[in-house]
C-alpha cells in the first residue's frame, strides 16, 4: 500500500523563482491497484511519482510504503528501496543510449548479489516477453520510440517490483504502440501489481480495469 | 557484484573510446617525461658515485701561474713520509683528443711491477702483464673505446700523433670492461713508458702523484701537511672532487627541476580540467544509475574501477616505455641535457638502476591525484537527487 499523506513540494524554495510543485497532497493507493493520474503539464503528476520512487524528498509530508516511511530515508536507503521495490518507466525513457538492449536491462541488478547466469536468465525472460531479443545487441540509440519502450519496461520489470510507476509513458508512442502498452498494463494489473500512471493521454482516461483516476491541477488533487 | 560492476566500468571506458585512449595518451606521457627524468638522473647518480668511490684519497698537482705542470718524481718519496701516508704513486696519464670521433681518450700509464691506485688498474696489470710488458708498444682500451676506434676502422692498432708531429703505431692488445661505463668509455691503459713517449713527458717527471690514506679522518690532515711540504702545489681531496661533481650535478639538476615542474604543472592543468565537471551525457548516466537504484556506493566503486584502469595502464606503460627510452635507446634529447658537460667524452651506456623509492614517489603523486580528480565530481553528481539529475 502507498500513503502520501500531507505532502508538499517546493523548488527553488524561499528563492525567486520559489515554484510550489505539490501542495498538501493525500492519497492512498491499495495493493493491486491501478491509479491513473490526470492532469495538464505542470499539474505535479510527475513530481508526484517520484515522490513515490524516492527519486526525491518533500518538503513536507510523507510518503510511506508498505508501512515503510521511504520519504526521509537516507540516500542509499532510498536507492536500495527502488532497486528492491519499485519499477519506473520514464517519459523520456532514459535508457543509457551507449549501451545495447541488453545491458541496458540488466543495469538494475549489476550491484546486486545475483550471480551473472541469475542476470542473464532473468534478462532472456523479460526480453522474450517483450519480443525484443533479436535486437539485444543493438545500441539503443539506434531503436525506434516503440523498442526503446520495451528496454525501458524491461528494465523497469527485470526486478519483479511490486510497484510499477509510468510517467507519461505513451508521450512517444503512435496508436499502436500505445494499444500494446495498455496490453501490459492489463498484464500487470492481472499480476496484482500497484500501478500508478501519470499521463494526460485521454486513452488512459475510463479504461474498465482502471481502479481509480485522480485528477490533479496546480499541485493538488481535486 | 564486484565482478559485474567492474565488467561496467570497463565497458564504460570502452563506451568513451576516443575521449579515455586521449586521456591514457596524455597521462601517459607527462608519467613517461617524469619517470624518464628520474631514471636517467637516478642512473647518472649511481654511475657518478661508482666512479668517485674509486678515486684516491688526495691528488697532488704541481701549479705554475695558475696552471697545471708536470710534478717531479721524487716529491712521492717525500709524500710517503708523512705519517698515515700508505703509498704515493706518480701518475703519468693525460688525454688524447680523437679528431675523427671528436672526443677525448683518458691515457693512463701503468707499470705492472708497481702498486695501482685503484683495484680496477691491479686487475688490468695482473690480467695484461704480458700486453704491458710485450716488446710491441700494446694498449689496453676500455670495451667503448675498442667500439669507437673499430668504427674508425682501428682494429688492431692505432696511431697517436706525438706532440713533434711524429706518429706512434700502438698495438691494442687487450679489452677491458669496467664496473663503470664512465670509466670505460673513455680509458685506455698502457705502460708509463710508452705514455711518456706519446705525451712526450720527462722521465723524471708525473702528471700529478695520488696518495693512499687508509684512515679518512686523517686526510684533511695530511692534505695540508702535503701543502705545507710543497706551497707550489694544489692539493685535492676526494671529498672536494665529489663537491665539484655534486655542483654540476645539481645544476643540471636545475634543469630537470624545470622540466618537473612544467610537466607536473600540465598534468595539473589536465586533472583540473578533468575535475571541473563532468559531461551532460555522463551526469545523466549517473542519475539514470541511481534512479534504478544504485547506490552511491556502486557508482562511486564504477568511477573507481574506471580511474584505476586508466591510471594503471597509463603509469605501466609509460614507466616501461620510459625504461626503454632511457636503457635501450640512451635517452635521446635527454641524455643531452643532463650530460652536457661531457660532451668531449665519448658516449657511454647509462647502467640499468631501478629506484623503487623514486617510482612509489611518481606513483603516489600521479595516481591518486587522478583518481581524485576522477572521484569528487562523480561523487557530486552521485550525491545530488536522482530526480534533479535526471530531469
Amino acid at each position: 500500500m502507498i500513503e502520501v499523506k500531507n505532502i508538499s513540494k517546493k523548488f527553488n524554495e524561499n528563492l525567486a523563482n520559489e515554484v510550489i510543485a505539490l501542495n498538501d497532497i493525500n492519497l492512498t493507493i491499495e495493493q493491486g491497484e491501478l491509479a491513473i493520474l490526470k492532469g495538464a503539464s505542470g499539474s505535479g503528476k510527475s513530481t508526484l511519482l517520484s515522490l513515490i520512487a524516492a527519486l526525491s524528498k518533500p518538503t513536507l509530508g510523507e510518503v510511506i510504503v508498505d508501512g515503510q516511511r521511504i520519504s526521509k530515508l537516507p540516500d542509499n536507503f532510498s536507492a536500495l528501496f527502488r532497486r528492491e521495490h519499485i519499477g519506473f518507466i520514464f517519459q523520456k525513457f532514459n535508457l543509457i543510449s551507449t549501451l545495447n538492449v541488453y545491458e541496458n536491462i540488466i543495469t538494475p541488478l549489476l550491484p546486486s548479489e545475483i550471480n551473472r547466469e541469475e542476470i542473464d536468465q532473468k534478462a532472456h525472460k523479460v526480453m522474450a516477453e517483450f519480443s525484443i531479443t533479436h535486437k539485444k545487441e543493438v545500441k539503443v540509440a539506434n531503436l525506434s520510440g516503440g523498442e526503446q519502450q520495451r528496454v525501458a519496461i524491461c528494465r523497469a520489470l527485470i526486478n519483479s517490483p511490486k510497484i510499477i510507476l509510468a510517467d507519461e509513458p505513451t508521450a512517444n508512442l503512435d496508436a499502436f504502440l500505445t494499444d500494446s502498452f495498455l496490453d501490459f498494463i492489463q498484464q500487470m494489473k492481472e499480476e496484482k501489481k500497484t500501478i500508478m500512471i501519470a499521463t494526460h493521454d485521454p486513452v488512459f482516461f475510463n479504461l474498465d480495469f482502471t481502479d481509480r483516476e485522480v485528477d490533479m491541477r496546480n499541485g493538488q488533487i481535486i | 557484484m564486484k565482478n559485474n560492476l567492474f565488467e561496467f566500468a570497463l565497458n564504460s571506458l570502452l563506451r568513451r573510446g576516443s575521449k579515455n585512449i586521449f586521456i591514457t595518451i596524455i597521462f601517459s606521457l607527462l608519467i613517461f617525461v617524469l619517470s624518464s627524468v628520474f631514471l636517467i638522473t637516478n642512473a647518472l647518480k649511481t654511475e657518478l658515485y661508482s666512479t668517485l668511490e674509486a678515486l684516491p684519497e688526495i691528488i697532488v698537482q704541481k701549479m705554475v701561474a695558475g696552471k697545471q705542470k708536470d710534478i717531479e718524481i721524487e716529491r712521492s718519496d717525500q709524500i710517503l713520509q708523512i705519517s698515515g701516508v700508505d703509498d704515493a704513486i706518480a701518475r703519468v696519464w693525460g688525454y688524447y683528443y680523437f679528431e675523427n670521433q671528436g672526443v677525448n681518450f683518458s691515457i693512463i700509464g701503468i707499470d705492472s711491477y708497481e702498486n695501482q691506485y685503484k683495484e680496477n688498474l691491479a686487475i688490468i696489470a695482473d690480467r695484461f702483464t704480458d700486453t704491458l710488458n710485450s716488446e710491441k708498444p700494446s694498449m689496453i682500451v676500455g670495451q667503448a673505446v675498442y667500439d669507437i676506434l673499430k668504427q674508425n676502422y682501428y682494429e688492431d692498432y692505432f696511431y697517436f700523433v706525438k706532440p713533434d708531429g711524429d706518429s706512434k703505431e700502438v698495438n691494442i692488445g687487450g679489452i677491458f670492461k669496467s664496473s663503470t661505463n664512465l670509466e670505460s668509455s673513455d680509458t685506455i691503459v698502457m705502460s708509463k713508458e710508452l705514455v711518456r713517449e706519446i705525451f712526450n713527458l720527462d722521465e723524471n717527471y708525473a702528471t700529478d702523484i695520488v696518495v693512499k690514506v687508509p684512515n679518512p679522518k686523517e686526510v684533511s690532515t695530511i692534505a695540508w701537511k702535503i701543502k705545507e711540504l710543497y706551497p707550489d702545489t694544489r692539493v685535492i681531496t676526494r671529498e672536494d672532487i665529489k663537491v665539484s661533481y655534486q655542483n654540476i650535478f645539481d645544476y643540471k639538476s636545475g634543469l630537470f627541476l624545470a622540466f618537473f615542474i612544467l610537466a607536473i604543472f600540465t598534468f595539473f592543468i589536465i586533472i583540473y580540467d578533468k575535475a571541473s565537471g563532468l559531461s551532460s551525457e555522463e551526469k545523466k548516466e549517473i542519475g539514470i544509475l541511481k534512479a534504478i537504484g544504485w547506490k552511491i556506493d556502486d557508482i562511486l566503486t564504477v568511477k573507481l574501477y574506471e580511474a584505476l584502469i586508466i591510471s594503471a595502464t597509463s603509469f605501466f606503460f609509460a614507466l616501461t616505455l620510459s625504461i626503454a627510452y632511457v636503457y635501450l635507446l640512451e635517452a635521446p634529447l635527454l641524455r643531452d641535457i643532463f650530460m652536457g658537460y661531457s660532451i668531449l667524452k665519448p658516449e657511454f651506456k647509462l647502467p640499468f638502476s631501478l629506484n623503487f623509492q623514486v617510482i612509489a614517489l611518481l606513483f603516489f603523486i600521479t595516481i591518486p591525484v587522478y583518481i581524485a580528480a576522477t572521484i569528487i565530481p562523480s561523487w557530486k553528481a552521485a550525491t545530488l537527487e536522482a530526480d534533479e539529475v535526471i530531469r
